[in-house]
């Protein structure tokens, strides 16, 4: 990928030295001269019969009637002349006028055209697509410097992003083996035949901090999964289906709190990804069982095209801006690892559906709308 | 039986084989691409432990070799990368399971245990214990002749027990095996002593008494009288 990044810029340098590149100014300046000289030189019929028509015949003949002795015409040259003088002099600045409105119109246009084809570019760009727009060549000096540096930068935002996302995954990856190796041992000091209460207690704390250690990695490493968009896979599913296919054991999570379900007739499929839908609904129903009141109650409601989860709760309402955050977690007596909603919230912007938050009568309510 | 333990993890390699080693098994251990190689085409083996990376080469070509000289021992793979890809790759390939780091042991036991069971006694389907028989097929348990009835979940437990006799089982990789990938989200594990609760009740019950023991709260143990 480096490489191939690489490749593509020594492309484009050596493209645009073949280019024979000039500044904006001059390339304006040359422009409008041009302009201005063409406009003239069309004018130049107009001018010879002004001239003509004007002055030049009444010279020619007070000239020839001094020449030959004669008396004068009667008519008033100067006035003639001071009248064929400006009507010259205003035609000069109507064309002139002309050439400045047709350059600043059209040629600036065509000029600045590949300056609003980069805006254009860089308005569609998005670090999260992974694509580098390529931005049009320019025979401009100074647009194609804007487009090179507009590459290199974002070339590099890209780069450091694509590692940054990858440096997550690897981590975690690279954590599995570690926490496989602590967890097997402690399996393995549980087998001890002289155990006793206080070395069972130990390993207890121990396992916890093990059990809690992998389920945030892997917590970590799904979101930075569906960040890769590596969950391709999307066929039809049947939520209502797989509310059903989950419920029994998360019913059995419950301990005490029930679970109604009140579904609509008529199938709801979208198209999704089933491993990150069946996560997105363990997380909503999960966290309602976590964040209930004892004896409380869930309330899954699907209709039309919206999901519900509603639970009962002692607690306050959620801060709904920073809710959504990794590792965000209302106090510090809140059980989980803050990154449930934040999963949630993932898997919805990666299929493009939304969720949202509503806080009434001591009930939390989280509507999906696919 | 003889199991072939594939992993680079030197720490993790002898872990395995502390525990599997004191039950009927015997274990012999590969760190390198190269000597996991030379060892599959010198002896056989009941059971393959198979991690995908390691140092030489990748887990998948010992996978193609092992199945392309038809040898039909079963392999387990364990990998660190649990992406669906290797998943389905490897059990294309020819794996019998798939099991993603970090696992409890007790689950690795049973995974193998029933992949043993499977390739060795085919023909037989039933699982003798403390005076219970299990139909593996129809999923049914009698003790002294009596039928148990048992939920999904207790059965699952049952036979988790019973694949890992006399080892304490922790109650993490209790309740791990009975979520699955659900897993991820739990911290309570509270739901697993119901059920054991229940299971106890049952064969009790049925004149099975004092077979699941309590160690200090921690874990349970599956002993055979």
């Amino acid at each position: 990928m480096q490489r191939l990044y690489q490749k593509r810029i020594r492309n484009r340098v050596s493209m645009d030295g073949n280019m024979k590149r000039r500044r904006l100014l001059n390339r304006a300046l040359t422009q409008f001269i041009i302009c201005v000289v063409i406009l003239l030189a069309l004018a130049t019929p107009v001018f010879y019969w002004l001239t003509e028509h004007y002055y030049a015949e009444d010279m020619i003949e007070v000239i020839g009637a001094a020449q030959s002795g004669q008396p004068l015409p009667a008519f008033d040259l100067e006035e003639y002349i001071v009248q064929g003088i400006m009507i010259q002099f205003i035609l000069i600045i109507v064309l002139l006028g002309i050439a400045i409105v047709f350059t600043a119109h059209f040629i600036a246009r065509r000029i600045w055209k590949p300056f609003d084809e980069t805006l254009k570019q860089i308005e569609g760009f998005r670090l999260e697509d992974g694509k580098l727009p390529v931005l049009p060549d320019s025979n401009v000096e100074e647009f194609s410097r804007l487009n090179r540096t507009l590459h290199t930068l974002m070339a590099n935002s890209l780069k450091s992003y694509r590692t940054q996302k990858e440096f997550t995954e690897n981590a975690s990856h690279e954590l599995q083996t570690p926490l496989a190796v602590f967890q097997s041992r402690l399996d393995n000091l549980l087998q001890l035949p002289d155990l006793t209460q206080p070395m069972a207690e130990t390993i207890q704390g121990l396992y916890q901090i093990s059990g809690r250690l992998s389920r945030l990695n892997r917590n970590l490493l799904l979101l930075a999964k569906i960040d890769n968009r590596q969950y391709e896979k999307i066929e039809t599913v049947d939520v209502a289906a797989v509310v059903n296919d989950l419920l029994p054991f998360l019913e059995s999570l419950a301990q005490g709190i029930s679970i109604r379900r009140n579904l609509d007739a008529c199938p709801l499929k979208v198209r999704a990804n089933r491993v990150l839908l069946e996560s997105l609904l363990n997380n909503l129903v999960v966290n309602a069982v976590r964040h209930n009141r004892p004896n409380g109650e869930i309330l899954l409601t699907l209709k039309g095209r919206q999901l519900k989860v509603t639970n009962t709760s002692d607690g306050e309402a959620l801060n709904e801006r920073l809710m959504f955050n990794r590792f965000y977690r209302p106090s510090e007596r809140t059980p989980g690892n803050g990154l449930g909603l934040s999963i949630v919230k993932a898997i919805c912007d990666y299929h493009g559906w939304t969720v949202s938050y509503d806080y009434k009568e001591k009930k939390h309510t989280f509507t999906l709308q696919f | 039986m003889k199991l072939l333990i594939i992993e680079d993890e030197r720490d993790l390699s002898q872990s395995i084989v502390t525990y599997l080693g004191s039950e009927k098994y015997l274990c012999e251990q590969a760190f390198t691409y190269d000597e996991a190689r030379m060892k599959i085409h010198l002896y056989d083996y009941d059971c393959i432990l198979l991690d995908l990376m390691l140092p030489g080469g990748n887990g998948l070509d010992l996978l193609r070799d092992i199945r392309r000289r038809q040898n039909s021992v079963g392999v387990i793979i364990v990998s660190a990368k649990d992406s669906l890809n290797d998943k389905v790759k490897g059990l294309g390939i020819g794996a019998d399971d798939y099991l993603s780091k970090p696992f409890h042991l007790p689950e690795l036991s049973m995974r193998i245990y029933a992949i043993i069971r499977r390739k060795e006694f085919s023909a037989n389907n039933f699982l003798h214990s403390n005076g219970l028989t299990i139909d593996l097929l129809s999923k049914a348990v009698s003790a002294n002749g009596h039928n148990i009835t048992l939920t999904r979940t207790e059965y699952e437990l049952l036979l988790f027990f019973i694949g890992n006799r006399h080892k304490v089982i922790s109650k993490g990789a209790l309740a791990e095996h009975l979520s699955g990938d659900m897993a991820d989200m739990l911290d309570n594990h509270d739901f697993v002593y119901t059920h054991i609760k229940n299971l106890k009740a049952k064969l009790a019950e049925a004149g099975c008494k004092d077979c699941i023991r309590n160690v200090y709260g921690t874990g349970y143990q599956w002993t055979e009288t």
